[in-house]
């Protein structure tokens, strides 16, 4: 049950409120593998793209970002990985 | 998660031997972690705000992140063992002599802190500010500060602690007796499942601090308690009674350790990391969004309960037994508790002076040091065997250990969860 709340919650938040608009980027890929997962590593943590969850490197990514002062939203960068949701994207849908 | 049933008193020996000696280890690890704490301030990049020290000095980024790392944890982690030890001496004992017998161990060693401790503290802190340049010395003799040293100066200081665990107690008291009549059964049917208390305790917990950053990121300063601290600050204690009703052994927090332990390593940096972006966006005089105060609340409340409930399924988990020095410092740790504020500020004082060139760090470490050997030697000389001692709930030195060895020692662990302190 907990498993499936948890993937229930990644879909939803893969689904709903994901949007490429971090200036790092954004990706849809939780938990990467393979040469993706290579690929990720390689970056530094700042310049990585944001992901859901990614508590840590995404606070990096948002105290880096604000730093260099770019607008920041703390709440969705930190626990989303963007700044903005894709309604706010294409709000006309 | 077992549901233990609240007439449940026949645990077995060996359980409750096991969880003591864990919490002995934690009392040791978190005394030490206070001093720690209080011994990086004047080191920190990011000073906490409302927070005076009688001396601040170089600063560095490796004492930022130990200072912010434990004081996200250390309280709450404290307030949890009260709570659980409160819930377990509450099935012993009425609640009135449960006001009783936390009073004697909670407000005479306040009483003691506030009347010896908090003037030589005031003294220090003044003698600090005067060699500072911030005050002149004339304040040596009148005490009388102007904003913002004055809004800062007075209150209990590190003792806040002890009047804050009273007063839940009192709150738990109160409930319990309440629970005669049937109240708490009625209230424990209708939030029957600790997922729901542990829910609501959390969301109230980070109510508080969204409207209130300072309780964790700042220092709320007075003799009287600050509401949204003594909220903030209950959330944890009421968790640790929750525990104690619905994981009286540990066992599923010793089963989620790794798990608990794993997130607490992934959302307490997360939570410095942001505490100290928005400590500096304070510092620039730049507006805080409240999405950013939620986010903190949210991360920091996360790490604070994962770590803490981590920790305590560890100690459970892999403490058996205790070495002799850790039993000691256990037993030791709330003399420690009272005495290490004023000697961290002559530790300090004096580093700054005769070692300005000494990387932050190291300073840090002596003067960690430094306090616990003085309080260990204060206790030898001054408490161990004398009426301080007994007044202030170490047992006396005739009196024998519940083990039947080591009766040379005095105060060392009481194995009796309702003689433990609660820090």
């Amino acid at each position: 049950m907990r498993y499936a709340t948890l993937l229930a919650v990644l879909i939803a938040g893969l689904v709903s409120s994901a949007a490429a608009s971090s200036p790092t980027g954004w990706s849809p890929v939780v938990l990467p593998t393979g040469s993706y997962r290579t690929q990720i590593k390689s970056m530094p943590i700042a310049e990585r793209p944001g992901r859901l969850l990614h508590f840590y490197g995404n606070t990096i990514r948002m105290v880096d970002q604000s730093r260099q002062g770019l607008p920041v939203r703390p709440l969705r960068q930190v626990f989303l990985g963007t700044t903005t949701l894709r309604s706010e994207q294409w709000p006309g849908r | 998660m077992k549901v233990i049933r609240l007439n449940d008193h026949q645990r077995p020996v060996r359980e409750t031997s096991s969880a003591i000696a864990g919490f002995d280890a934690l009392k040791a690890m978190a005394a030490v972690a206070v001093v720690t704490l209080h011994a990086g301030v004047p080191y920190l990049r990011h000073p906490m705000p409302g927070l005076i020290w009688p001396v601040m000095d170089s600063s560095s980024r490796l004492v930022d992140a130990i200072f912010w790392s434990i004081e996200v944890v250390v309280m709450p982690l404290f307030l949890m063992i009260a709570g659980f030890l409160l819930w377990r001496s509450s099935r012993r004992l009425s609640p009135g002599r449960l006001v009783k017998s936390r009073a004697e161990r909670l407000l005479v060693p306040l009483a003691f802190g506030a009347l010896i401790v908090l003037p030589i503290d005031l003294f220090v802190w003044t003698l600090g500010l005067v060699a500072e340049g911030t005050v002149p010395a004339i304040k040596l003799k009148s005490y009388k500060f102007s904003p913002p040293i004055s809004d800062q100066i007075w209150g209990l200081a590190h003792l806040w602690f002890l009047l804050y665990v009273f007063l839940y107690v009192v709150v738990a008291a109160c409930l319990f007796r309440l629970g005669s009549g049937g109240f708490l059964s009625r209230a424990a049917t209708a939030f029957s499942r600790p997922t729901r208390l542990a829910v609501i305790l959390a969301v109230v917990a980070v109510v508080s601090l969204t409207i209130a950053p300072e309780i964790v990121w700042g220092f709320q300063h007075a003799f009287l308690p600050v509401p949204s601290k003594w909220i903030y600050s209950g959330m944890f204690f009421a968790a640790g009674c929750v525990l104690a009703v619905y994981d009286g052994e540990l066992r599923w927090a010793c089963k989620e350790t790794p798990r608990l332990l794993g997130a607490s390593a992934i959302l307490l940096p997360s939570s410095v990391l942001l505490g100290i972006w928005m400590l500096e966006q304070s510092a620039g005089e730049q507006p805080i969004k409240f999405s950013a105060n939620l986010a903190l609340a949210l991360l920091t409340v996360a790490a604070a309960g994962t770590c803490t409930l981590g920790l305590i399924g560890a100690a459970k988990r892999y403490i058996v037994c205790l070495s002799k020095p850790v039993r000691y410092l256990a037993s030791v740790s709330f003399w420690i508790y009272i005495v290490h504020h004023p000697l961290l500020g002559v530790v300090h004082y004096d580093l700054k002076w005769l070692w300005p060139q000494g990387p932050p760090i190291m300073k840090l470490a002596v003067s960690l040091a430094a306090t616990i050997g003085l309080s260990l030697l204060m206790f030898e000389g001054m408490v161990r065997r004398t009426w301080i001692g007994v007044m202030l709930g170490y047992s006396k030195p005739s009196t024998p250990e519940p083990t039947g060895k080591e009766s040379e020692l005095i105060a060392l662990p009481n194995t009796d969860p309702p003689q433990r302190r609660a820090a």
